[in-house]
């Protein structure tokens, strides 16, 4: 095995890992807050509702940067090999 | 290893040149050492519910994965039967009740980790089912993520306490036998692990962290299949099979050397990043995969450090 190559790759599963290993906890603040201002306007089970609406939400959205991410990464390094490896500069 | 060939229940190594046919369901293996195990337990009357539960559920999962190899299942029927190997243990009732995260947030969820179970499962064995893309890469990646496991669970045990045995029990059912399989499946392959072998291994290290209470470790450390499966279902647009595949992800070059398909037809998989990175040897690309599995098994180690270790 010569040179690790795959440092853009771990580098996205790290800040994925980090977001995992966050977002819990400040989501979980988030919730609190929001049970707190809420709860004495519209009430206890629509608040439950916008609570499980919005970690939904929040859920499909990570789903769609870490697509994002490793998508874009892909496009990044063909477009490379396309203009191959002594290219460099603008294409346009 | 004589007997496969002899019944051609072979594979072809597609990665190589001169595609050699290598014997197939290596997993029979672990199936059949994990039965004698606990058949061997069982006679000395050592033999946990957990580790029961562990052992059913490889077994289930292993009799899919036989069935699909011999019979070829429905790329929807495959998951589906998946789910199922996630009974023992809801039978057994061998589960959690809560599901703890780092910084001391804990969601208790009786009745939605009933449904997470089997969900779990298909998660699991399906993610390392897809994750055998090269020769070594889930027998190696099983090994990897499984250690952890019990390096997060003596963790576990180390701050809130716990029987180290009971799981130790749990662990050398399977440690020692994904090493022989790892050895023999390490490139160049002298056997392939087939569909018995990574639905097996899936569904022990499922098991394994539902039974001891290490999901959120075992997301982590799990986290280089789940992206492979992950993108692989997202750029196919849904469950498929390597079969119905119009055009292979990985092109190979007479000389044996490897490179990514620029066709928009092929599948976007890590295998496919792996090789646009500047890997270009199969060896190559199965040891930055062990070193990336690697580097999460270790981050999974250090969020149980954070889930149980620091008080927030």
């Amino acid at each position: 095995m010569g040179e690790f190559r795959a440092k853009s790759v771990l580098l996205l599963l790290i800040a994925n890992v980090l977001f995992l290993t966050l977002a819990p906890r400040l989501w979980f603040e988030v919730l609190v807050v929001m049970h707190r201002v809420l709860v004495p306007i519209v009430g206890r089970d629509i608040t439950s509702y916008a609570q499980a609406l919005s970690t939904l939400v929040g859920g499909v959205m990570w789903l769609y940067v870490w697509r994002e991410g490793f998508r874009r990464l892909h496009d990044g390094l063909s477009k490379r090999q396309t203009r191959g490896p002594g290219a460099s500069g603008s294409s346009r | 290893m004589r007997i496969f060939p002899s019944r051609r229940i072979v594979g072809t190594d597609v990665h190589k040149p001169d595609k050699p046919e290598i014997p197939e369901m290596g997993g029979v293996g672990l199936l059949a050492g994990t039965c004698v195990y606990v058949a061997v337990a069982a006679l000395t009357g050592v033999v946990s519910g957990e580790m029961l539960s562990i052992f059913l559920t490889i077994v289930v999962a292993g009799a899919i994965g036989i069935i699909d190899d011999i019979f070829k299942l429905n790329k929807r029927v495959k998951p589906a039967l998946c789910m199922l190997a996630g009974l023992p243990i809801l039978l057994i009732r061998s589960y959690p009740i809560e599901l703890a995260v780092p910084f001391s947030v804990s969601f208790h969820i009786p009745i939605l980790y009933v449904l997470l179970v089997p969900i779990a499962i298909a998660v699991t064995t399906n993610a390392i089912n897809m994750f055998d893309v090269m020769n070594g890469v889930a027998s190696g990646s099983s090994l990897i993520v499984l250690s952890s496991l019990v390096v997060a669970w003596l963790v576990k045990c180390s701050f809130v306490g716990g029987d180290f045995t009971t799981m130790m029990g749990g662990a050398l059912m399977v440690l020692p036998l994904m090493a022989v399989l790892f050895w023999y499946n390490r490139y160049p392959s002298k056997i392939f692990l087939g569909d018995t072998g990574t639905l097996s291994l899936g569904a022990a290290i499922g098991a394994f962290s539902i039974v001891y209470g290490l999901e959120f470790p075992a997301i982590i450390a799990m986290m280089v299949p789940i992206t492979n499966a992950f993108f692989s279902l997202f750029s196919h647009g849904g469950l498929f099979e390597r079969s119905e595949l119009k055009e292979r992800p990985i092109l190979i070059a007479a000389d044996g050397r490897l490179s990514s398909n620029p066709s928009p037809n092929a599948p976007l998989t890590l295998t496919k990043i792996m090789l646009l990175l500047g890997y270009d040897r199969e060896k190559d690309v199965s040891a930055g995969f062990m070193y990336l599995t690697l580097a999460m098994a270790l981050a999974g180690v250090l969020s149980a450090i954070l889930i149980w270790g620091a008080r927030f």
